[in-house]
């Protein structure tokens, strides 16, 4: 595509130097309105391109260099990429510099995830996905494949970026943010007496009898914890321990209870290497196909049983990667 | 539309695409999207430009149909709720009074208690707002009904406040065609258009959890990991080879080679007279002295592996004659001969590993792969060769010097290289040598070093420099892409990556974290239209058939 965009942008070019050797016709004052005129017929560029280039001349040179980059937008405020929706603005990202540290912190100091989040204002899911790819970097590090240092340099200099400064406390994003969920959208008028002390539970209660409150869909709760005894004047190294532990045996308990489940479904199957296949045989239980055949969580073809894959409307695209 | 129509990118009736065109940038530069679909036109009417307008930016190449069974109602957000606030409030306060938290008194110099006043993000966030209320684009935040009013009545901006706080919803209508890999892909940058993300997954260049994923219409689920072939990248990122300047290249590489075949035709004819001369004088000495001529001389070498040594020692006669830097006639040889002598070396060299890599009964696995090794090595020089680069670079060195150290050291490697071909002629390996083709792999650099050594130490940082940058940046040929690579033009105003995703750009993978949500002021969705549009166009998608 990008060629394709080269050859135009080429052909382009030459139509422009044409265009200014020949003002009178780039303004399209020439109309040939009879056949039998002898003007030439204005075939140059048209006025909408030779205002772009215009344009792109004055304003667009300002984006027209993408090498020596720091970020620059389209936008009246200076993160903002769309002119007309403030609404929407660049954000920064992490820089090689905190990435590095989040890589260190989990994997040599084997702090929790829950633990750097906090400490570096980062999501949860961002550290882990941090984490996941730099791992990944290791490994083609290490095998000699070629990493995409020049993209990633000039890609970084174009956006706004969190970099770790040690000793810094550098706000990234919010760490502790809930959905909002789809049953307290709607307004609701709760008659309760004066005296009463109306909390979140009760709120949550009042919505739905089996939602739960904000404290308890928080995927931080044990800083909640760690704010509760800092206001109840615990010392900060005790407290700081204390949450570093319970984060670190909470990560524990789910990688043990992981490797448990892997363990279980590795002894349930059985694995015969032939030197072109390896097989893999499962139990299965015949009763989940249900009544009419089609169970979701069923293995196989059943006989009797129509294949609809070709139906109309039936999507055949995965919904999901293990 | 599964593919670029003919005015994609329309100067005249213009539309935004998810594209990095500079047509499209100017599009969206002058986009104007208040007036001239609002007024005077029904409701109907509105609605339709609405969603046509915003269908032209977000997933024109998705059929309605396929849209309008992705459109979803409900609009996800998420409120920060700062653990701090959390651990000292149980939400009491909010119901306290007649049910709506206690009335602040005005004289208090305390704030009222909230949320916000705990969460560091949101005080930023109203910090960085400040100097924005105060500039120069009054109409950047209101309401279009407040511009028109303000215009009219010439009153401050009225509606602008309650606009920069609330929850953008009508931002997030198209979030879910977000979740498509083809538009994720090029929200990571890894694409300068969705209609490339999407080839790209078609042709096979793309991995999602480490497997090939050849639908662009997959739908990411939070935590999935995709991955694009750096190659496609660096393609789709980078500025694009100039037809002309290649072409020229080509010519010119052309008659260098048409000179060399004339250089060497002449010379392979003069050989061919001597050899003629000498045979006649072996006849005429035989028939005086009757003995036998050496003609296993004179034969060709008939089975590969001879031809091969044969190459080799011309290669070595050259690189003798290259090294000492004199011609035939004794005459010390100028800086492209020198170079071209280099290159004719190293093209004889690879086409004789070819030759070698096409004969397959005879070597083992491991030789073929010296073998290839060694070819693909001998490539890059050569593509190095045909660039000044390396001279030009260094203007504050002895370029010369340094620029024939590097060749040298450089046929130093591939030699070495070579010398490894020889020593394991069987197809059977040992251990041992194995372990002597480590040493030869050592003895490589230990040879480069030492010529390393001969330089000043400031010469020596500036070829560390210098080959630390080629190494990751080299000059190739080979590439659908100008290189040494650098970014296209007009890239900069389209740089962005939006939360949901979070991004590697070193190996060219990215990490869908979640779905884009709205929050106070911003709404993760990135899209061209200003809020009324996309309102409009949700309720095109909201009405009941």
């Amino acid at each position: 595509m990008s060629s394709r965009s080269a050859s135009s942008a080429l052909g382009t070019g030459l139509k422009r130097c044409s265009a200014h050797a020949a003002p009178a016709a780039r303004n399209g004052h020439i109309q040939v309105a009879c056949s039998f005129s002898t003007t030439a017929q204005c075939q140059k560029t048209t006025k909408l391109r030779s205002d772009m280039y215009r344009w792109l001349d004055m304003k667009g040179q300002n984006f027209e260099d993408s090498q020596h980059g720091f970020p620059r937008y389209l936008g009246h405020l200076p993160n903002q990429p769309f002119p007309l929706n403030p609404l929407f603005r660049s954000e920064p990202v992490l820089d090689e510099s905190m990435r590095e540290e989040i890589y260190r912190r989990v994997k040599e100091d084997k702090v929790s995830l829950k633990a750097v989040s906090a400490d570096l204002s980062v999501d949860i899911r961002r550290v882990a996905a941090v984490v996941r790819m730099k791992a990944l970097e290791k490994q083609w590090e290490s095998e000699g494949k070629k990493l995409a240092k020049p993209y990633a340099n000039a890609i970084l200099c174009l956006l706004p970026k969190t970099s770790y400064t040690p000793g810094q406390q550098s706000i990234h994003e919010p760490v502790n943010e809930i959905h909002v969920h789809k049953l307290t959208t709607q307004q609701l008028f709760v008659p309760v007496s004066e005296s009463r002390q109306f909390t979140r539970e009760d709120a949550a209660k009042a919505f739905h009898r089996n939602l739960l409150s904000a404290d308890a869909r928080s995927p931080h709760p044990e800083l909640i914890e760690l704010q509760k005894r800092k206001l109840a004047g615990v010392p900060d190294e005790e407290n700081q321990g204390k949450f570093q532990a319970e984060t670190k045996a909470e990560e524990d308990a789910l990688v043990e209870k992981l490797e448990r489940r892997a363990a279980q479904e590795e002894e349930r199957t059985t694995r015969v290497d032939t030197d072109r296949f390896e097989y893999r045989f499962k139990d299965i239980n015949m009763e989940v196909v249900g009544k009419n055949g089609r169970g979701r969580k069923a293995v196989g073809w059943r006989y009797g049983v129509p294949f609809n894959d070709r139906r109309k409307g039936q999507i055949k695209i995965p919904t999901s990667v293990p | 539309m599964r593919s670029r129509r003919p005015r994609f990118y329309n100067l005249k009736r213009p539309k935004v695409r998810q594209s990095w065109n500079k047509f499209n940038l100017y599009n969206l530069a002058r986009l104007t999207v208040g007036p001239t679909i609002r007024y005077n036109r029904t409701f109907f009417q509105q609605k339709w430009i609405a969603k046509s307008i915003a269908r032209g930016y977000h997933g024109p190449h998705v059929r309605e149909r396929d849209w309008e069974r992705m459109f979803s109602r409900r609009l996800l957000s998420a409120v920060e709720l700062p653990p701090a606030y959390l651990a000292s409030h149980d939400g009491s306060e909010q119901a306290a009074g007649r049910g709506s938290g206690r009335e602040h008194d005005p004289n208090d110099p305390d704030p009222p208690i909230s949320a916000t006043n705990f969460s560091p993000t949101e005080i930023k966030r109203r910090s960085r707002l400040e100097p924005e209320k105060k500039f120069a684009f009054p109409n950047t935040f209101a309401h279009p009904d407040a511009y028109y009013f303000n215009v009219k009545h010439r009153t401050p901006s009225f509606f602008g406040d309650p606009v920069r706080d609330m929850t953008p919803y009508m931002q997030m209508t198209f979030a879910p065609l977000e979740r498509r890999l083809d538009v994720a892909i090029f929200r990571a940058l890894f694409a300068s258009s969705t209609l490339q993300a999407r080839q790209f997954c078609v042709h096979g260049a793309v991995k999602v959890n480490g497997k090939t994923m050849r639908h662009p219409a997959y739908l990411l689920n939070p935590g999935d990991m995709f991955q694009v072939d750096p190659e496609r990248v660096l393609y789709a990122t980078g500025e694009p080879k100039n037809p002309k300047e290649a072409a020229r290249i080509e010519s010119m590489l052309k008659q260098q080679e048409e000179r060399e075949a004339a250089r060497e035709a002449s010379a392979a004819a003069l050989h061919a007279a001597k050899k003629q001369q000498l045979a006649e004088k072996l006849k005429n000495a035989d028939q005086q002295g009757g003995g036998d001529g050496p003609q296993a001389e004179a034969a060709s070498a008939d089975t590969p592996l001879e031809a091969e040594t044969q190459a080799v020692e011309e290669g070595a006669a050259a690189e003798t004659k290259a090294t000492t830097g004199l011609d035939k006639d004794g005459e010390p040889l100028t800086a492209e001969e020198l170079a071209a002598e280099h290159r004719s070396q190293l093209k004889a060299l690879i086409r004789d590993a070819k030759r070698l890599l096409s004969e397959k009964d005879k070597m083992g696995a491991k030789q073929k792969q010296r073998v290839r090794l060694f070819m693909s090595e001998a490539k890059r020089a050569l593509s190095r060769l045909g660039k000044k680069d390396v001279a030009d670079s260094l203007e504050d060195l002895n370029a010369e010097t340094t620029a024939a150290a590097a060749r040298d050291g450089l046929m130093n490697h591939l030699a070495a290289i070579l010398k490894g071909l020889h020593l394991d002629q069987q197809p059977t390996q040992t251990s041992a040598e194995a372990e002597k083709e480590g040493e030869d792999a050592a003895a490589a650099p230990r040879t480069f070093e030492e010529e390393v050594e001969a330089l000043s130490p400031g010469e020596q940082a500036a070829l560390a420099r210098l080959l630390k940058e080629d190494a990751e940046n080299p000059v190739d040929e080979s590439k659908p892409y100008l290189t040494p690579w650098r970014p296209r033009k007009y890239l900069a105003p389209f740089a962005f990556v939006p939360r949901y995703l979070e991004v590697n750009q070193n190996i060219c993978a990215a990490v869908y974290l979640r779905h884009p949500v709205a929050r106070r002021g911003s709404a993760e969705v990135p899209t061209p239209l200003p809020y009324e549009t996309s309102q409009l166009a949700f309720n095109w998608y909201l009405r009941r058939r």
